[in-house]
């Protein structure tokens, strides 16, 4: 009588260690693209710690808003810069006396600095961060407030890219939704640069984490 | 009376007898003041910020930070001197 199904034979350990050198080769090939100074895409961050970090953790990738979403805010920098020299050719200043008008000039700046150097903050250090362990979301929303999300890498479920309008696909920039098992359910990077890439990282990071899961060699 | 009511009072007295420019100097350092309290604000929190991001870049963003009270310290003494 013919076999109906013949289970095929487990790989071997060669085979297994082959797949696994495949596999790192292949992260290695995904994070090695990449500058590192004042970028949205940071593979393997030198000198880079955050506050959580265990000893043995290790920085697979840093990210940070697409460096075209300041633009606008950038932009709007300019035109303050460039406001009071407007403003003067438009409208007669004379009224005000020149002390006056000189210490008002000096504030206007103090404020377009403020403006733009909070705006830089933001951007900087609103990060979303893989290890080899877990995936964080670290979000300034407003002064003096800061917002953590972590999840554990084998407790992530699935991973969704959005990507839509004309800037985000020019760019190539969009939002990493990744749904995860633990208390927050969904941790979202938002307008990441290379999406696809991320989602092959996060996706790479979880099939070690089984692998080493199989292997019993869990931290 | 409350002291809130005794305020008041003091303020309708006396903000006749100011002239205007008196009172836009006022409101300048007042506003001068608050701001000096947002600069203190801004290098507690890129001293947060760089506790929860530890890189290479904090240094010169704590920098920037200190420059800008420095300057707004400045400004605010200019304001009382020469308004």
């Amino acid at each position: 009588m013919p076999d109906i199904f013949i289970a095929k034979p487990e790989p071997q350990k060669p085979e297994l260690e082959k797949q696994k050198e495949s596999l790192r080769k292949e992260l290695e090939e995904i994070l090695t693209v990449g500058s590192r100074f004042l970028a949205s895409f940071v593979p393997r961050p030198r000198n880079l710690r955050f506050e959580t970090q265990e000893k043995k953790e290790k920085i697979v990738l840093l990210l940070r808003r697409h460096p075209i979403t300041n633009i606008p805010w950038i932009l709007l920098t300019i035109l303050l810069v460039f406001a009071p020299f407007f403003i003067k050719s438009f409208i007669s200043l004379d009224f005000i006396p020149g002390n006056y008008q000189f210490i008002l000039f000096l504030c206007w700046y103090l404020l377009t600095f403020a403006f733009s150097f909070e705006r830089f903050l933001t951007w900087f250090f609103n990060v979303n961060i893989l290890t080899d362990e877990r995936v964080i979301d670290v979000n300034f929303p407003t002064l003096l407030y800061r917002d953590i999300t972590e999840a554990k890498i084998d407790k992530i479920q699935d991973v969704n890219i959005k990507t839509g309008g004309y800037i985000r696909s020019l760019f190539n920039f969009g939002d990493v939704l990744i749904q995860t098992a633990g208390a927050i359910p969904e941790i979202c990077f938002e307008a990441v640069p290379d999406p696809q890439r991320v989602s092959q990282v996060i996706n790479q990071l979880l099939y070690e984490e089984e692998q080493e899961k199989l292997e019993g060699r869990v931290k | 009376m409350t002291p809130a009511d005794n305020f008041i009072q003091f303020l309708v007295k006396i903000i006749p007898t100011l002239s205007f420019w008196l009172l836009v100097k006022i409101l300048f350092i007042i506003g001068l003041a608050l701001y000096l309290a947002f600069a203190l604000i801004v290098i507690r929190q890129v001293g947060l910020m760089a506790k929860t991001l530890d890189g290479e870049f904090n240094l010169p963003l704590k920098f920037v930070a200190w420059v800008h009270l420095i300057v707004s310290l400045g400004v605010f003494l200019l304001a009382i001197f020469i308004l």
